[in-house]
């Protein structure tokens, strides 16, 4: 039985990007047997891409204006995974392929500022993100065989438009009534913890510093609570945790992932690092589907 | 028991949603109606958000009939009242002449034929894009239905394709108020027959966007 556990990446890959990524992500899902998405993934999914797509889409309702909107992004925006962020920035700018390129001018004359270049692209740009929220909530527990480590302290409600026309996606943090339920599952491993502090405590990312000092204050400290924010921290840490040793984890991150997999006899891969359909494997059975 | 009938009209004018609150299908009698009064303001406006409260009417007896009402009938001011969705129904019915057109030409072995149609109907969807005021459900599948040929880029629509597109039109065409929420489900049936229905710049906002 070929198994994959599969982390936020691939979820958000197959969700919410297009083109050649999603399908990338799709094929390698399809590779397996069985796929495990844990919750933690939906959870992690929600607090982080689709809340930036919420923004991006409530910002283009406040300010009406694809040219704003693009000056705001080029702003907020981290280091893209593909492209610089110029060349990211001038390619919305550009918008080849808009239907606003299609748009006679004369339109005007009859529909006003609707018919407007800068108008079309910002409520074009608006509800294609729009639909990809929503169509991702809908598709995200239908992209693998399995949804399992369910989080009984977190709520998985659907984003929805408030009255203003703004998209609302709380809530994004788990609410345990005392400490996070996963800590006692957490704290029963606690020697695999330290194993993983130990393969990334001299790392210079701060995400890594802040988990290794995580994973170290519940291996020293069993008894003292797990926090929302702990859990948060965690990040990566967890789908290495609970993978079952059987599975391959299923990563594009997998800078951040081999050392926490390796520390614990445990194998990630990239879609890419997979073999394609069709060619034998001496260690991953064919899957034909 | 008594049934009661919901009216709600659309924040825009002119235009409702009739819907029987409690009961089954078939011939009923309603005893009460519920008349919603909307409340609009200016960013509500064009989003087919409607908020409110309901007022209940004294009683009255109102049959019930299974008469089918032709979507233009529901709305007999539009051209007064709301330009955009007169405007929109012919720009529509002639949307799907064109992918009848095309599915007739296909099935008749006329690839070039069927394909000129297609192209016909990917000229008009920009002015019905301009239709949009009408609520982002609408707004949202005409996006889609445009990128949906344009990712093509030039290939042809194939039946099954072709039959999609029509469905999604169609339904629009029969409700042009549906909700964003009705109109994802639509939207993927279109990428369940293997289109594409993003813009092609939005694989850039994307790769900004994701953490």
């Amino acid at each position: 039985m070929n198994k994959a556990f599969v982390d936020t990446t691939i979820l958000t890959d197959a969700l919410i990007k297009s083109g050649e990524v999603k399908k990338s992500a799709i094929d390698a899902l399809k590779q397996f047997d069985e796929t495990d998405l844990p919750v933690f993934a939906i959870k992690e999914f929600k607090a982080g891409p689709l809340k930036n797509f919420a923004w991006m889409h409530n910002k283009l309702v406040d300010l009406q204006s694809f040219a704003l909107a693009l000056t705001a992004l080029g702003r907020m925006s981290r280091t893209p995974r593909r492209y610089t962020t110029s060349t990211a920035i001038e390619a919305l700018r550009e918008a080849a392929g808009s239907i606003a390129k299609q748009t006679p001018a004369d339109l005007v004359n009859k529909y006003g500022n609707f018919a407007e270049m800068d108008k079309i692209l910002c409520d074009e740009f608006r509800l294609a993100i729009k639909t990809a929220i929503m169509k991702s909530w809908k598709r995200r527990r239908k992209i693998t065989t399995n949804i399992v480590l369910p989080l009984p302290c977190y709520s998985e409600t659907a984003p929805y438009v408030n009255s203003r026309g703004l998209i609302e996606l709380e809530p994004k943090k788990c609410n345990p009534p005392r400490e996070c339920s996963l800590s006692i599952l957490l704290k029963s491993k606690r020697h695999e913890l330290e194993k993983m502090r130990e393969s990334i405590k001299n790392s210079n990312k701060p995400e890594n510093r802040r988990r290794a000092q995580v994973l170290h204050e519940i291996y020293r400290k069993p008894n003292v609570a797990v926090q929302e924010k702990d859990c948060q921290a965690l990040g990566d840490a967890i789908f290495v945790l609970f993978a079952p040793d059987d599975s391959i984890i299923l990563t594009t991150n997998i800078e951040d992932y081999k050392p926490l997999a390796e520390a614990l006899g445990k194998v990630a891969k990239r879609p890419t690092d997979l073999q394609p359909q069709g060619e034998k494997s001496e260690t991953v059975p064919k899957i034909v589907n | 028991m008594a049934k009661v009938l919901r009216l709600t009209p659309n924040i825009s004018e002119g235009v409702g949603d009739l819907e029987i609150a409690s009961g089954t299908s078939g011939p009923q009698t309603a005893t009460k109606v519920l008349l919603f009064k909307p409340k609009i303001s200016g960013v509500s406006a064009g989003t087919g958000i409607a908020s409110g409260t309901y007022e209940s009417s004294r009683e009255i007896d109102v049959g019930v009939s299974t008469t089918r009402i032709e979507t233009k009938a529901l709305y007999p001011f539009s051209h007064e009242l709301r330009p955009e969705l007169a405007r929109a129904f012919i720009l529509l019915d002639e949307a799907l002449k064109q992918v009848s057109s095309a599915m007739t030409y296909l099935k008749s072995d006329d690839a070039i034929s069927s394909d000129d149609a297609i192209i016909h109907l990917k000229a008009l969807l920009p002015e019905l894009f301009c239709c949009r005021t009408l609520g982002d459900g609408f707004g949202a599948i005409i996006i889609a239905v445009y990128h949906s040929v344009a990712n093509m880029r030039g290939m042809p629509l194939n039946l099954k394709q072709l039959k999609t597109v029509w469905n999604i039109l169609d339904k629009i065409r029969t409700e042009p108020f549906l909700k964003h929420d009705h109109a994802v489900d639509e939207i993927m049936t279109l990428e369940d027959v293997g289109f594409e229905v993003e813009p092609p710049h939005y694989q850039y906002g994307v790769d900004l966007l994701d953490e």
